[in-house]
């Protein structure tokens, strides 16, 4: 199992405070690693470190073997917010890394079936739905097809029932292109549906506490004691050494 | 692909994506008809302040209660507008409104340029900035002795000075349009691996353009402002001239004629302006876009 992905952040600081120390990541080819930590123990700063959007660190990212210092084609983002550029229609957008022809692009009609917007083609950003926005900025992070795919806590803006249905979205899309993921959510349920492992992170300095496997078939069952004996693995983790545990005790 | 489609298809269809397909429809302007016949009583409107107005200055003046030799009747300045048309009154409005374009023309295009460079690049502000604030505290009527003496009494102190009063709204919001362009759409650019020259032009511009044009509609009310200023300093032709003429010849009704027609050119090149900025800015997700099932803002 060659790593696709081998990150290692020695120390990333924004003025005095030390924000990760030590984090480090690895990620084989074609899995769905989820990363969960307590809100500021720095898994956004992580994610865009990898992605090279965060230039200033002290570490090394390894995409295939080999080093790469900061933006990369083969790694795509999907923002925490649709991010759409409003002045483009939504098949601009989708197909805005092949330039001004991306809407015509056979590609960018694929996604926007695939998404469930063909017929919004032509629409601008202002005239969608939250949701709907959001499912462009996943045809659009897709259209280019990154071999590893960061998403920032992608769903956390839409409803808890739209948030499921783009999860089933994501997974059967990126299945099918067998595209790497690494996911920074806060939603324990959406980390385990998600993910093939479960990064831990500790906070202040940040880094990886703990790794934990999701032995679960696919697709998964959010109700199922398998899913909340992880749940609560993973609550322990997070809270470990916190006075806080208890009230967290599901 | 063809199974993903059949299973999301279901998402396209709730409620809530169907009520924003009708917005989407309302606001490409085939709204119900209700909000057209309600909308024309409030266009309408604006009718009301300027003809009652007329028709009192009409009646005050015929009546005695304003003498003639200060104000003369409306009536009257229609009267001496409609003989002009027939004459040389387009002349001078066809060198106003020349000077203008040409003027604006040119403040604009520096204005634009200048703001590109500034607003992109670090070093050309530490640079230029500076200097243009300290210019910019000079009122531009200011340069007008001077621009005389260096450009003689014909066209070009005209046009410089129009183009010194349209170069400062551009350059001023340009700038700080590109200055404030979203961080968050940078770093979309930046992911897709732009390089510098397409992540200004597919991004930075773009972005800016509101500013762009908040800036080129004052620099075009200025530009009307310092046509005035210019020809009724030095000039034979146009609607400044007419009105210093006017006051020369004691012809009330030639300088109002001026006056009027200086406001509706002003007025119609800024309409002229507003619908090309309502075109290209139709992306824009703000109030006045809006439609209100009301037909109209509240």
């Amino acid at each position: 199992m060659s790593a696709l992905l081998h990150a290692v952040v020695e120390e990333k600081s924004f003025g005095d405070s030390r924000v990760l120390v030590d984090a480090e990541i690895s990620i084989a080819q074609g899995r769905i690693v989820s990363l969960v930590g307590l809100s500021g123990c720095g898994k956004s700063t992580l994610l865009r470190i990898i992605a090279g959007l965060e230039r200033n660190f002290r570490g090394t990212l390894t995409l295939n073997g080999r080093q790469i210092h900061g933006l990369h084609p083969e790694i795509g983002f999907i923002f925490q917010e649709p991010r759409l550029l409003p002045w483009l229609t939504v098949a601009e957008n989708v197909g805005f890394a092949a330039g001004p022809a991306g809407a015509r692009d056979s590609r960018t009609t694929e996604l926007l079936a695939a998404v469930g917007l063909r017929s919004f083609a032509d629409a601008l950003p202002k005239t969608l739905s939250g949701g709907m926005a959001q499912r462009v900025a996943i045809a659009r992070g897709l259209f280019s097809s990154p071999q590893l795919l960061l998403l920032d806590e992608p769903f956390s803006a839409v409803d808890a029932f739209t948030r499921m249905k783009l999860q089933d979205m994501l997974l059967d899309l990126t299945r099918e292109r067998g595209t790497t993921l690494l996911t920074v959510t806060h939603d324990l349920d959406e980390a385990i549906f998600l993910g093939d492992e479960v990064f831990v992170m500790s906070s202040r300095p940040g880094s990886i506490r703990k790794r934990i496997p999701v032995h679960l078939s696919r697709p998964r069952d959010r109700g199922s004691t398998g899913f909340a004996e992880i749940r609560r693995q993973i609550y322990r983790e997070l809270f470990a050494g916190t006075e806080t545990t208890d009230d967290y005790a599901i | 692909m063809s199974d993903t489609s059949f299973i999301y298809s279901g998402l396209e269809t709730t409620a809530e994506s169907a009520a924003v397909a009708q917005l989407a429809q309302a606001t490409g302007g085939t709204g119900p008809e209700l909000a057209r016949g309600r909308r024309w009583p409030l266009r309408l409107a604006g009718l009301i302040l300027p003809v009652a107005a007329l028709v009192f200055f009409e009646l005050a003046v015929r009546a005695g209660w304003i003498p003639a030799r200060l104000l003369p009747p409306p009536s009257q300045v229609f009267e001496t507008m409609r003989e002009m048309l027939g004459g040389p009154l387009w002349l001078h409005i066809g060198f106003s409104a020349g000077r203008v374009a040409l003027g604006f023309l040119l403040g604009t295009t520096f204005g634009i340029a200048v703001a590109s460079f500034t607003g992109l690049s670090r070093w050309a502000e530490a640079l230029i900035e500076p200097t243009l604030q300290a210019l910019r505290g000079i009122p531009p009527l200011a340069w007008a002795p001077l621009l005389l003496i260096w450009l003689g009494i014909d066209e070009s102190p005209k046009i410089a000075l129009i183009a010194i009063g349209a170069f400062f709204p551009v350059y001023l919001n340009l700038q700080s349009g590109i200055r404030n362009v979203d961080r968050k759409l940078i770093e979309v650019g930046e992911i897709h691996g732009l390089g510098r020259g397409q992540l200004i032009r597919r991004i930075f511009l773009p972005a800016a353009l509101p500013s762009l044009f908040t800036g080129l509609r004052q620099g075009l009310s200025l530009s009307w402002m310092f046509v005035v200023a210019a020809e009724l300093i030095a000039a034979t032709k146009g609607l400044g001239f007419l009105l210093s003429d006017g006051r020369e010849t004691s012809r009330m009704d030639i300088m109002l004629v001026a006056i009027f027609l200086l406001g509706i050119f002003g007025k119609l090149s800024d309409t002229g302006l507003r619908a090309l900025e309502r075109r290209l800015l139709a992306w824009r997700d703000v109030y006045e876009s809006r439609e209100s099932p009301a037909g109209g803002a509240l």
